[in-house]
């Protein structure tokens, strides 16, 4: 067990700090509508991952490359006629399609494309926390200095910009906070469920949670239970520990799903006969 | 359904609640004295967009204190003049000036909160600026807005009425200069109207403001303003109520009696972009 222990801790500690950044993160997503632009710039990782390798640059300036080159693109194509969900998915599938070329025909990166689809966090080790640990703490820092604001935004834009709260400059701010997140947990969970990890929580929270505090609490408890379960059954079954961490983390969605669904209606019949 | 509230004015609860008011309180006829202070003026404001204007060269002041109303036909611009005055959207020409640094309050015409964002009406209210206010003067609009047993409910569960409540003691809580009103009595139903126009009517010296209310209510603006603004994408007239009804443009708009029901009559006027008229 304590051989076990060893081998995992690292991975386990660096998932808990993900799941640290991406409850709060999460939430921010589902209240300003961006799931769709975070799971293009999910996909778009992989792109980021392929031209760093090629160009010989450090993973997270190519990473931030391609989330210039996302938003660049968003205001190059923003037309009233086109639905920007179906832009982002378009945007998500040509960066996908690109990334994997780019990593399987430049770069000799074959052998490790399903890592970066799917991530594998049983490979970080001890050396590799410390990095991990700054970038969430950074993370979360600019998650507190944008929060009230970003909260306010999602409420009505028009009262937070009598506040004085400028939308743009928020956004692109927001962008870079999930920019880094991408980036840290590209190789947590792969650039294929990226989104999954940041989203599920926070959708799952918001079935139990009657306040925005009280969904990013449940967010952070549940990405923690994803991770622990997931990065536990990775190893027992020997899958994939981004494949594992998701579907925890989609199981525990749907439960939770079916569990409100049942209880409003006991309690809508049990009404009904007192009346 | 009926929430009926009449807002007090019982001098005892007030000088209770809001001992430094106490000396200056008056039962409220104060939304019609305005002080002569120009608070905001707008100088030959045009707005356009994709060769459409929506708003041209209109110009006027408030003044501290001032209620105006601002009437006008559906797409006569009213919405779009808020926009402009709250800075929302960028004047095309013309200059809007804060004559005196401005506090901005604003009721919107419609509000609605993702149903993703389980948002309580004490966490909207915790995001305003209360810091000009006392506890007890916040405490007092609580009170006067009758929201203590709404302040648990999510915001998309509450009435039309309810919400209009909790939007008011929001712009409020942050002791605006300027109250803007958008349709605020837009889906109320009768009670709730009468509630709210006695509440903008009696607001207590210390929440004393400059309000421009956006109404369709011909009734309540004749009634309630000291000054009205006529809208058609340009200042069709302006002045007090009883110069208003006499106004030729005014009786195109609304016909000669103003009290029959709300009627819109088509106004045809040439309107011009800024830079033709340039």
């Amino acid at each position: 067990m304590l051989s076990w222990l060893a081998i995992i801790a690292p991975a386990w500690i660096a998932g808990s700090l993900l799941g640290l950044l991406s409850a709060p993160l999460g939430c921010l997503v589902l209240w300003r509508r961006m799931a769709f632009f975070a799971d293009a710039l999910a996909h778009g990782t992989l792109l980021g991952v392929g031209l760093a390798i090629w160009w010989q640059l450090p993973t997270g300036l190519g990473i931030a490359l391609v989330s210039v080159l996302v938003v660049i693109s968003l205001l190059i194509i923003e037309d009233e006629r086109l639905p920007m969900d179906a832009v982002l998915a378009v945007i998500a599938v040509t960066l996908l399609c690109f990334g994997l070329l780019t990593l399987t025909q430049l770069t000799d990166q074959q052998a490790n494309v399903l890592g970066f689809l799917f991530g594998n966090l049983l490979e970080r080790d001890w050396a590799d926390l410390p990095m991990i640990a700054i970038a969430v703490t950074v993370g979360l820092v600019a998650l507190r200095y944008i929060w009230s604001a970003q909260v306010k935004l999602a409420t009505h834009e028009a009262l937070a910009r009598i506040q004085g709260i400028n939308p743009a400059a928020q956004k692109l701010f927001f962008m870079g906070v999930l920019a880094g997140f991408c980036a840290i947990a590209l190789q947590a969970v792969g650039s294929l469920l990226i989104s999954g990890m940041l989203i599920l929580p926070a959708l799952t929270a918001r079935l139990l949670a009657n306040s925005p505090k009280k969904m990013v609490i449940i967010a952070l408890i549940l990405a923690q239970v994803g991770v622990t379960v997931g990065v536990w059954s990775s190893v027992w079954l020997d899958i994939q520990t981004g494949l594992s961490i998701v579907l925890i983390l989609a199981i525990l969605f749907l439960l939770t799903l079916i569990m409100t669904k049942l209880t409003t209606k006991v309690s809508a019949k049990l009404s009904h006969k007192t009346q | 359904m009926t929430y009926l509230v009449s807002p007090s004015t019982d001098p005892t609860l007030t000088k209770a609640l809001l001992p430094e008011q106490a000396s200056t309180q008056v039962s409220n006829q104060a939304n019609n004295i305005a002080s002569t202070d120009p608070l905001l003026s707008l100088d030959k404001v045009s707005y356009s967009i994709e060769q459409q204007t929506l708003v041209s060269q209109v110009s006027f002041a408030i003044a501290a204190g001032e209620t105006v109303s601002l009437i006008g036909p559906n797409g006569a611009g009213k919405s779009t003049l808020v926009k402009l005055i709250l800075g929302l959207l960028t004047p095309s020409s013309g200059q809007i000036i804060a004559e005196q640094p401005l506090r901005l309050g604003y009721v919107p015409q419609r509000f609605s909160v993702s149903p993703i964002l389980p948002l309580r009406v004490q966490d909207l209210l915790a995001q305003a600026d209360t810091r000009l206010l006392s506890q007890e003067q916040q405490q007092f609009i609580y009170d006067q807005l009758q929201l203590a047993h709404l302040l648990s409910r999510q915001l998309r569960h509450l009435s039309g009425g309810e919400t209009q409540r909790v939007l008011l003691a929001r712009a409020l809580l942050e002791r605006p200069n300027l109250l803007i009103l958008d349709e605020p009595m837009q889906g109320l139903d009768p009670d709730s109207e009468a509630w709210l126009y006695q509440f903008i009517d009696e607001l207590p010296e210390f929440l004393h403001c400059a309000m421009l209310v956006v109404s369709h209510d011909l009734h309540w603006v004749m009634k309630g303003s000291r000054r009205v603004i006529c809208l058609n994408k340009h200042i069709c007239c302006v002045g007090q109520p009883s110069e208003l009804v006499v106004s030729t443009e005014f009786q195109k708009l609304y016909g000669h009696h103003y009290e029959q029901p709300y009627v819109h009559k088509p106004h045809h006027c040439e309107h011009h972009a800024p830079s033709e008229l340039l």
